[in-house]
């Protein structure tokens, strides 16, 4: 006999980490793009993400068709990526202070809106279409059976998640598999190799910057969807939940190429928030979280440095082999400058 | 064909105008189909400057570049790269050390061409392409193909650029100091392979370096810079019996005493 106890945890340890995990992972996906392939700490998600999930529950309480609400989202992140990287590209800000920006721009935007509803942009599931709720719809029609009705609303979320997150990952290896696509990593690991080779270094990164807001956009209003709900403080630590997610994929997965880096970024966003679900039975009244996820990101990169010895492999970004380099470069420089001053000098002398 | 037409450029230091650096003062070029141009010159002569404004890194103040008759003056880097084929000092700048050198030769390949966003960017016909071309190398680098850059040493790193820089046809190769950060040995090897590539494309070539031996030896002209001029130019047979004494006793001559101890 099941009890409802049983169910309940089964949901908090099995379900709901998995659901986080699939609907962040996109976000996660996004933070990749401008975090290793454009080498850009972009902040700009801890503003997008509540934007867009108080613009999607604005939207899902006005009856707004909830494919077109993903999409409008999507659009709208792919904006502010855009005006990040037009930022950087005509006022020559440095692309974290671009990133800072937007945040605090789409934040604020969060907060207007917020206002606006008077703190109360939210909706009932029960009543308006999202596209959970819709497939729950769709899966149970015609069926009377309670407990496969229960299941269905849990299926719902998981089934959309998946789907969702794997048409973003195919889409995502493909594109990068392309001539553009190739030329977009290209730019963001060598500017100066990439510009020599033809390769617009402003236009990719604009295109990458546009992809990366608009899967955050899309996963934001999967995630307030979800919720029922969007509060401006939803963004709240996002940047850390993305880069720990990214990190402990990379431990796990490895990048020794662009498809396991791809791998890496969805494996670690959904085990991450397992490891959350196991820290917060350590913090039954849940204001410990912040710390946890802040002292669990420390951890996450320390294992990650402490690997890298015991692999003896050269650092991913190769700043090691940079660096030797740069000194042998100074030593060669310097001979050479020297051995000409002594020819001269030889020469003047003897004069 | 490259003309260079009395180009001048000047650096801003700070506000005060007296700090200005006028580093180009009108210098004036020719290169014909077929030239090979070692540009030597002291510290500070301009040389890496007027090979930044050919590249597009620098935009001059005054005059015009052209090539082949196409005003490049303006032109971002990018544009221009369609035309131009460049190695850098640094030999992990040319190559990305974390993609493949297939992944890296392919980028080369397609420079100054439109980049598709639906065509795949490695194929298995190009990647026979790119074993035969880098078979006569004899680096042993046709069986590398998917090794990342970043396991190569710096002279085949530099190799490897080399052959990227005019994998598709450049109008100018632009040689800036390639093969001042090898080691002696690596170095021969790599200045031997750039002297056979520009012979057998007569690409036309400038080649900046510090190294007289070297600026004697290859090429079929030798140009000196000083002070932002260019004030020796020398071709064919009389570049040809040029010893590198010659050279030093012109560096000598040019150099107040005050550059040499100071």
């Amino acid at each position: 006999m099941i009890t409802l106890d049983a169910i309940s945890t089964f949901r908090t340890f099995m379900i709901n980490p998995l659901v986080n995990g699939l609907i962040l992972g996109i976000m996660v996906l996004g933070v990749f793009l401008s975090f290793r392939v454009l080498n850009i700490a972009d902040l700009s998600v801890e503003g997008i993400l509540p934007m867009v999930t108080m613009l999607t529950a604005v939207l899902i309480g006005a009856n707004i068709n909830p494919w077109l609400t993903l999409l409008i989202c999507m659009a709208l992140g792919a904006i502010c990526g855009i005006l990040n990287a037009l930022l950087t590209i005509y006022l020559k800000t440095p692309p974290l202070l671009s990133g800072i920006i937007v945040m605090a721009l789409t934040f604020g935007i969060a907060i207007m809106i917020n206002s606006l509803k008077a703190g109360q942009a939210s909706f009932d599931p029960n009543a308006h279409l999202t596209v959970f709720n819709w497939l729950r719809r769709a899966m149970s029609a015609g069926s009377t059976d309670r407990v496969w009705n229960f299941y269905a609303s849990y299926l719902s979320y998981i089934l959309i998640g998946l789907l969702l997150l794997a048409v973003v990952w195919f889409a995502l290896y493909f594109f990068f598999g392309t001539e553009l696509g190739m030329s977009i990593r290209a730019a963001g690991k060598n500017a100066a190799m990439s510009k020599a080779n033809g390769i617009s270094v402003n236009a990719m990164s604009i295109i990458a910057l546009a992809l990366s807001g608009g899967l955050v956009g899309l996963s934001a209003s999967l995630y307030g969807q979800h919720n029922g709900m969007g509060l401006p403080t939803d963004g709240q630590g996002m940047i850390v939940i993305a880069l720990s997610s990214l990190f402990l994929g990379e431990i796990i997965i490895g990048t020794r190429t662009f498809k396991r880096s791809l791998i890496a970024a969805f494996v670690g966003s959904l085990l991450y928030w397992y490891v959350i679900q196991a820290l917060m039975l350590l913090d039954d009244k849940g204001y410990m979280l912040s710390i946890y996820k802040a002292l669990l990101l420390i951890v996450i990169i320390a294992l990650q440095l402490l690997l890298s010895f015991f692999k003896k492999r050269k650092p991913r970004d190769g700043t090691k082999a940079k660096t030797q380099n740069k000194g042998t470069m100074d030593s060669v420089l310097k001979e050479t400058t020297m051995s000409i001053s002594r020819h001269c000098l030889g020469e003047r002398t003897v004069c | 064909m490259l003309t260079i037409e009395h180009i001048h450029k000047t650096f801003r230091i700070d506000d005060n105008p007296e700090n200005d650096k006028h580093v180009l003062k009108g210098v004036d070029l020719v290169l014909k189909e077929g030239d090979f141009v070692s540009l030597i010159g002291s510290n500070g002569s301009g040389k890496t400057t007027l090979l930044n404004c050919i590249a597009g890194v620098h935009v001059p103040d005054e005059g015009k570049i052209l090539l082949n008759e196409r005003d490049i003056t303006r032109l971002p880097i990018h544009k221009r790269a369609a035309y131009i084929g460049r190695v850098f000092q640094d030999p992990m700048m040319g190559t990305i050390a974390d993609i493949s050198l297939f992944e890296n030769l392919s980028i080369a390949s397609r420079r100054g061409k439109k980049q598709s966003p639906i065509r795949w960017a490695l194929t298995k016909d190009a990647k026979e392409q790119f074993r035969e071309l880098l078979k006569p190398l004899g680096l042993g680098l046709e069986d590398r193909l998917d090794s990342p850059m970043g396991a190569f040493s710096g002279g085949q790193r530099q190799s490897v650029t080399l052959l990227m820089a005019t994998l598709s046809r450049p109008e100018i190769l632009l040689l800036d100091e390639h093969t001042a950060a090898l080691d002696p040995t690596t170095a021969r090897k790599v200045m031997e392979l750039t002297d056979r590539i520009v012979k057998e494309s007569k690409i036309p070539t400038l080649m900046v370096t510090h190294n007289m031996k070297d600026a004697i030896k290859y090429g079929n002209r030798l140009i000196m810079m000083n002070q932002g001029q260019i004030v020796y130019d020398v071709s064919g047979e009389e570049k040809a019996a040029l010893h590198s004494k010659d050279l030093v006793e012109r560096f000598a001559s040019l150099l107040p005493d005050s550059a040499l101890l100071g």
